[in-house]
């Protein structure tokens, strides 16, 4: 009997009144849980999400190195991957209570000490209701439709237009000439635009694209020349460095090695 | 599904490289010192502090869309660090986030900083807040909130997408002094072109080492160096291989780590 047969023998699939029954015990078990873990002295508790850090890691881990079944592709916790995965969205939607929480928190109390810009926040609690409940009760209706798509996608429009303005204050404040990078930088940035845009290329297109020295001089192949052999591999040199760093802190966070910011300060106090 | 034994030789250097990652840290943590060189947008953490003290403005700190991953977390770090210079000079902060899960663990770790720092009394628990997981409406209220509140430092450190330069050039148009530092490649330019000091590919990580010069992150830090120069001779030897004839394609180091 392998690890799957066992854990279906042992936790049935339940139905009707009983998947109730499951999803209320479920339920209680992480009540008693909460509290467990607020009662345990800062050490103990430390230890605990140390273990589950561990153990949670682990089994990624092993999932990843276990050498799987050429026919099937799977190993012995492959079955198991989705249902971590589950727990993961579960605790992300208790989070986000807390994150819906934490907007009316401090958005009520400014309606109702009308601080300063007491509206803008009141427009914000009654659009935040008003778009759950149409997406909790009216989802295939015009009223739904016209929220999302007229309204809230036509707002996230018009933010990401105004990229096009900055993107202009960006580049002036770049490419102003005052030092030898800048220089380089402006010229660069110049080459390759104009190797992109058929103007440019027009510039230099009596040159030959390929076969003759000269080949080297069109605008379109310096453009190429300097996405390809100069940008591409100062990015994937930067992408190594963080795909090594991201190893690195991995294993600080899943060893519990990482000090300092995470509940450390709170545990060693108590 | 992607497992190891889909390409054995990635796994080894995976493993290799965390066994050379763990030594550093085991012989950093038993005494052994390590140099890590200056890094500029790193040192100027306490000079924005010490300007929004001066001019009596608030501190803005975005995670970006970050979520509770390596790169969000590593962005608390660092605001943990610039939290507890802050509080020393009682200068107000604001850290809005995008993402639920990131949020309660920034509310906790901006706590734990003012209580390190000794002034639990100073700690707002408005400061930290959950604005929208939804990537322009967090940039317009990260926008609105830079203009309402005209910040004086905004350190942006996290995952940023298109709304980078939205944070950015809203800090430059108040006159911030501004830091920021992502492992997002294609935001890099923008905050280069926007920013007082920008923090450059894995100096994101390195961050907490170098602020905090604690053991176990500077050996970290050294064990990534070397595992850099392990990917470089790697490298080295691919160039070599495909350069010199008699070696080609069909070198077994070649073959080993050719794309199937």
């Amino acid at each position: 009997m392998n690890l799957q047969q066992l854990l279906s023998r042992a936790f049935p699939p339940a139905h009707g009144n009983w998947r109730w029954a499951a999803i209320g015990l479920a339920a209680v078990a992480c009540v008693l849980l909460f509290f467990a873990l607020q009662a345990l002295p800062g050490r103990a508790r430390k230890a605990l999400i140390a273990a589950a850090t561990f153990l949670s890691g682990l089994f990624y881990a092993l999932e990843f190195f276990w050498p799987v079944n050429r026919k099937t592709d799977e190993n012995f916790l492959t079955f198991a991957v989705p249902t971590v995965g589950n727990v993961i969205n579960v605790l992300a939607a208790f989070t986000l209570g807390l994150g819906v929480f934490s907007l009316v928190r401090i958005h009520l109390g400014k309606v109702v000490k009308l601080r300063e810009g007491w509206g803008n926040s009141l427009v914000l609690l009654v659009s935040m209701v008003v778009m759950a409940v149409a997406g909790l009760g009216y989802q295939n209706t015009l009223f739904f439709r016209s929220l999302f798509r007229d309204v809230l996608n036509s707002f996230d429009a018009a933010m990401f237009a105004t990229l096009a303005f900055f993107i202009i204050s960006a580049a002036y404040r770049a490419f102003r000439v005052k030092s030898a990078e800048a220089t380089l930088l402006m010229v660069s940035a110049l080459v390759v635009m104009l190797g992109q845009i058929p103007i440019g290329q027009y510039l230099t297109h009596w040159i030959p694209e390929k076969g003759t020295f000269a080949s080297i001089f069109r605008l379109d192949n310096i453009s190429n020349w300097l996405l390809l052999t100069v940008n591409a591999p100062a990015t994937r040199a930067i992408g190594f460095g963080l795909g090594i760093g991201g190893l690195a802190i991995a294993l600080r966070l899943w060893l519990s090695l990482e000090r300092g910011a995470f509940f450390e300060a709170k545990a060693d106090e108590e | 599904m992607t497992h190891a034994s889909d390409r054995w030789e990635s796994a080894l250097l995976i493993a290799l490289m965390s066994v050379i990652i763990l030594y550093t840290i085991i012989t950093a943590q038993r005494g052994r010192k390590y140099f890590v060189r200056r890094i500029p947008g790193l040192n100027a953490i306490d000079e924005a502090v010490g300007r929004a003290t001066e001019m009596g403005r608030p501190l803005l700190m975005v995670p970006g869309l970050s979520g509770l991953g390596v790169v969000g977390l590593q962005a608390l770090t660092i605001f943990s660090y610039i939290i507890k210079t802050a509080a020393k000079f009682g200068n107000r902060l604001i850290m809005p986030t995008a993402d639920s899960a990131l949020y309660t663990v920034a509310e906790e770790v901006v706590r734990d900083s003012y209580a390190a720092a000794g002034r639990p009394e100073d700690y707002d628990p408005n400061s930290v807040f959950f604005l929208s997981d939804r990537q322009f409406a967090f940039a317009s209220g990260v926008a609105g909130t830079i203009f309402r509140e005209k910040v004086a430092a905004s350190f942006l450190f996290g995952d940023f997408f298109a709304e980078s330069l939205i944070f950015a050039e809203a800090g430059q148009q108040v006159g911030a002094i501004q830091v920021a530092g992502t492992v997002s490649t294609t935001q890099l330019p923008f905050f280069i072109a926007s920013c007082d000091y920008t923090i450059i590919g894995d100096e994101y990580y390195a961050a907490s080492a170098y602020i905090s010069r604690e053991p176990t992150l500077l050996g970290s830090l050294v064990g990534q160096d070397y595992c850099k120069i392990m990917v470089l001779l790697v490298i080295l030897l691919g160039v070599i291989g495909m350069t010199i004839p008699a070696l080609g394609k069909s070198w077994w180091f070649i073959q080993w780590f050719t794309l199937r």
